[in-house]
C-alpha cells in the first residue's frame, strides 16, 4: 500500500532557530563551533564535558544511570568532567600512551562513560566491545586491536576473558568495575580513588585516532574501523541538525554503546549538545521503557526497529497509560524502519519515528528523516546538508556509473565529511576496496526518488543485520566449522518479525555422524558458548552438502533464495546444485 | 492442558528453554535468578521462550506481563495461575 506523507510545517517546530528555516550548515562552520583544547589541538572527551564546565554549565546533569535493580544515579558534566580526569591519571599511570587502545566490555553501567571519556583525554583509542559477545568475538577484538586496558566487570571477566589471557599478551591490565587486585587484574574505582581529579588533556590533532569500532564484512575475520577526534564534528552537527538535540534536553538513546550508535549518539553527540543523557541499564521491557520516557521526561528518544516492533506487539494499551507529552522527537535507526513503525509512532507516542540511516564506517547520520523535512514513511529520508550521496553501479574495470532516479544501485558517499572512517585497523587494502573516483561504496543497495528521497533494497554482500546488529558469516561459520561432525557451514539472514533477520544456519555433516535433534541442538549450544546469543545461529539446518560456485564458495544467497521460497536466479556458477 | 501438574509445568518450562539455549545445563538453573543474568538470554530468546510457552500451554501471555516470567520460579508461578483460571 502506499503511505501517506507526513507533513511537516514551520509552526510544528517550536524551538528556535527552527530547523525548517535554518541555513544549512557547512563543515566549516560546524568545526569553528568547536571549541578546541586550550593549548591547540582537538579532542572529543574536551567538547563533550570539560567544555561544558568551562561555559558554567558543570552543575547541569550529563549522565542519569538507571540500574536494572531500580538503583538511580546522576552524573553532572563537572563530575563527569572530574571522573574522567581520574581515570586519564590513572590510564597514564599505567603507562598508557597515545594511540594505545583501551576496550571495554560492560553493560551499561556509569563506568564505560568514564572510561570512553578518560581513555579520550590521554589520546588512547577507546574502543567498546558488546557485552554479549562470547568468548570468541571478545578474544578476536581484543586481540586485533591489540588492547592494552581492558574495562569490565568480573562475571564478564570470568565468563570470557580470563582463560584467554594467554594468547592476549597485549592486555596488560584489567580493570574491574566491581572487585580487582590480582596480577593483572586491578579494580576500576581503587584506580580512580588513588587519582587526581584535574588533568590536562594534551595535544590531540583533529585526525589523531579516538575510536575504533569493529564491523563485519562477508569474508575474513571482524574489521576495526577507525575514527579521528574531527569526527565530533559531525556527531555534534547531526545531533543538533537531526535529533534536534538543544542544551538541557533529556535524551534517550536505546542502542549499547557495544556499538557504534551507542557511542556516537549515546555518549559524544547528547553531551557534545549540552544535553542530559538517560542511561538503562536493564534489557528490553516494554512497561519499563514507557515509565522511563514518562518519569525522566524524555524529550528526544533515539532507538532500534526491534525495539519499536516488540512495543507494537506490547499494544496500544500499555502506552495509553502513560503521559509521553513530553516527547518532542523520535528517531530510529539499526536497520529499515516499516512504514507501519513510523506511523505508529505518530498515533501512539504522539510523534513520528524519523528513520536514519548511516554505517560504522560513515561515523555519522548520512541520510535521514528530519524534522525540518516531510517523513516519506518506509524511507530512509534524504542526504542531510554537506553529504553528497548518489546510486551507483560499479564498472567491472573499475570506478563507478551514476544511476538515475528510479534506478537500483549501490549507494555512495562523496567522500568528505569529517566522521568518514580513516582505515581498517591493519587492513590497508579491505580499506582501499571500499572507495573508488572519489565515492565510498557502502555495500548497500537503494534506490533514489525523484524527489531525492532514498529508499533501502538490501545489502550488496552476505552480511545479516539481526536485531539491529551487522553480524559476518565468517566468524559464525569458522566456529560451526570447529565441531568435530561439522563438514562445511553457510548462514543466512532468515526474515523474523521482530529482529528484522535471525541467523539460520545450514549445516552439512562429515561422513560417519547422522543428523539428529540432539546434534542440532549441541551445534546451536556449541556456538552459544563460544559466539554469545547475539551472533550464535537460532535455527540450525542439516543439508547433504551446501551449494558451491566453481571456485568453491558457499552460495549463501541460494541457501537464502531456498529457505524463502525465491526464485534461484541464474546457477550457471554452480559446481553442485544441491537440489 | 489444564491439568498439567507443578512438575509438568517445570518440564515443559526446561524444554522449551533447552531448544532456545541448548547451551544451558536446565537441570542446574537457579528458579530465583533471571534468565538474563544466568544463561545470557537475549530479548530475542526472551521473546522466543515467551511465545513458545503460549503455544505450548494456550495461555495468553501479556506483554506487560513479562517481567513476571524473567526467573524460572516466575514462569512456573505466572502458568499455573494462569492454567488454573483458564
Amino acid at each position: 500500500m502506499n503511505w501517506t506523507t507526513i507533513r511537516k510545517t514551520p509552526a510544528s517546530g517550536e524551538l528556535a532557530p527552527n530547523p525548517v528555516d535554518a541555513a544549512p550548515v557547512s563543515w566549516e562552520t560546524a568545526r569553528a563551533e568547536l571549541e578546541g583544547l586550550p593549548g591547540g589541538g582537538l579532542n572529543i572527551a574536551h567538547e563533550a564535558v570539560d567544555r561544558q564546565v568551562r561555559a558554567g554549565r558543570g552543575e547541569v546533569i550529563a549522565l542519569r544511570w538507571l540500574g536494572k535493580n531500580g538503583e538511580r544515579r546522576t552524573f553532572s558534566y563537572a563530575e563527569l568532567a572530574r571522573l574522567s580526569n581520574r581515570f586519564a591519571n590513572g590510564l597514564n599511570r599505567l603507562g598508557i600512551r597515545r594511540g594505545d587502545r583501551v576496550c571495554v566490555l560492560a553493560g551499561r553501567l556509569p563506568e564505560l562513560y568514564i572510561t570512553a571519556l578518560g581513555a579520550l583525554k590521554v589520546g588512547a583509542v577507546f574502543c567498546p566491545l558488546f557485552s554479549a559477545f562470547g568468548p570468541e568475538p571478545v578474544r578476536v577484538r581484543l586481540a586485533k586491536s591489540q588492547a592494552r586496558v581492558l574495562v569490565t566487570t568480573s562475571l564478564l571477566y570470568e565468563r570470557k576473558v580470563r582463560e584467554q589471557r594467554c594468547a592476549l599478551p597485549d592486555l596488560e591490565h584489567v580493570l574491574l568495575t566491581d572487585s580487582g587486585a590480582e596480577p593483572g587484574v586491578h579494580a576500576f574505582h581503587a584506580l580512580l580513588d588513588a587519582e587526581s581529579d584535574q588533568f590536562a588533556i594534551p595535544f590531540t590533532a583533529p585526525d589523531d585516532w579516538a575510536l575504533l569500532h569493529f564491523t563485519s564484512g562477508t569474508t575474513g575475520s571482524p574489521k576495526g574501523a577507525l575514527h579521528v577526534h574531527e569526527a565530533v564534528v559531525a556527531h555534534r552537527l547531526t545531533g543538533r541538525r537531526v535529533l534536534d538535540l538543544h542544551p538541557g534536553d533529556v535524551y534517550w538513546c536505546t542502542a549499547d554503546p557495544g556499538w557504534v550508535t551507542g557511542v556516537s549518539y549515546g555518549i559524544i553527540a547528547p553531551l557534545t549538545n549540552g544535553a542530559t543523557l538517560v542511561v538503562d541499564e536493564a534489557e528490553f521491557d516494554a512497561r519499563r521503557w514507557y515509565a522511563i520516557l514518562e518519569r525522566e521526561q524524555v524529550k528526544v528518544w533515539y532507538t532500534a526497529p526491534t525495539a519499536i516492533r516488540m512495543l507494537m506487539k506490547a499494544g496500544v494499551e500499555l502506552a495509553r497509560g502513560h503521559d509521553l507529552s513530553a516527547l518532542r522527537f523520535a528517531a530510529s535507526v539499526g536497520e529499515p524502519l516499516h512504514p507501519e513503525g513510523v506511523v505508529w509512532g505518530l498515533e501512539t507516542l504522539g510523534q513520528p519515528f524519523h528513520d536514519t540511516w548511516w554505517q560504522t564506517e560513515t561515523g555519522a547520520i548520512m541520510i535521514a528523516n528530519t524534522r525540518a523535512q516531510d517523513i516519506r514513511p518506509g524511507s530512509m529520508g534524504r542526504p542531510l546538508p554537506g553529504i553528497e550521496a548518489a546510486i551507483v553501479r560499479r564498472r567491472p574495470e573499475g570506478g563507478v556509473d551514476l544511476l538515475e532516479p528510479g534506478a537500483e544501485g549501490e549507494l555512495a558517499l562523496r567522500v568528505g565529511w569529517p566522521s568518514l572512517f580513516r582505515g581498517y585497523l591493519d587492513d590497508e587494502e579491505r580499506y582501499r576496496h571500499c572507495f573508488t573516483d572519489g565515492w565510498y561504496l557502502s555495500g548497500d543497495l537503494a534506490t533514489r526518488d525523484a524527489d531525492g528521497y532514498y529508499w533501502f533494497l538490501g545489502r550488496a554482500d552476505d552480511v545479516i543485520k539481526t536485531a539491529g546488529h551487522l553480524i559476518g558469516p565468517f566468524e559464525i561459520e569458522s566456529v560451526l566449522l570447529e565441531h568435530p561432525a561439522v563438514a562445511e557451514a553457510g548462514m543466512i539472514g532468515k526474515p523474523d518479525a521482530f529482529a528484522g533477520q535471525i541467523i539460520k544456519a545450514f549445516v552439512a555433516l562429515k561422513p560417519g555422524y547422522a543428523a539428529s535433534d540432539a546434534l542440532r541442538k549441541e551445534l546451536i549450544g556449541f556456538s552459544r558458548i563460544r559466539l554469545g546469543p547475539a551472533v550464535a545461529p537460532r535455527e540450525l539446518e542439516f543439508v547433504a552438502d551446501l551449494p558451491k560456485t566453481r571456485s568453491g564458495k558457499i552460495m549463501r544467497r541460494l541457501l537464502r533464495a531456498r529457505e524463502l521460497g525465491l526464485p534461484v536466479g541464474d546457477l550457471s556458477a554452480l559446481e553442485n546444485s544441491a537440489e | 492442558m489444564n491439568a498439567m501438574s507443578q512438575e509438568q509445568i517445570r518440564a515443559m518450562i526446561l524444554r522449551v528453554l533447552g531448544d532456545i539455549a541448548p547451551n544451558a545445563n536446565t537441570q542446574a538453573i537457579n528458579p530465583n535468578v533471571s534468565f538474563h543474568d544466568q544463561i545470557e538470554l537475549d530479548s530475542i530468546d526472551f521473546l522466543r521462550l515467551m511465545m513458545s510457552l503460549e503455544k505450548e500451554t494456550n495461555v495468553t501471555i501479556f506483554d506487560f506481563d513479562y517481567p513476571k516470567l524473567s526467573t524460572l520460579k516466575g514462569c512456573e508461578r505466572y502458568l499455573t495461575e494462569r492454567l488454573a483460571t483458564a
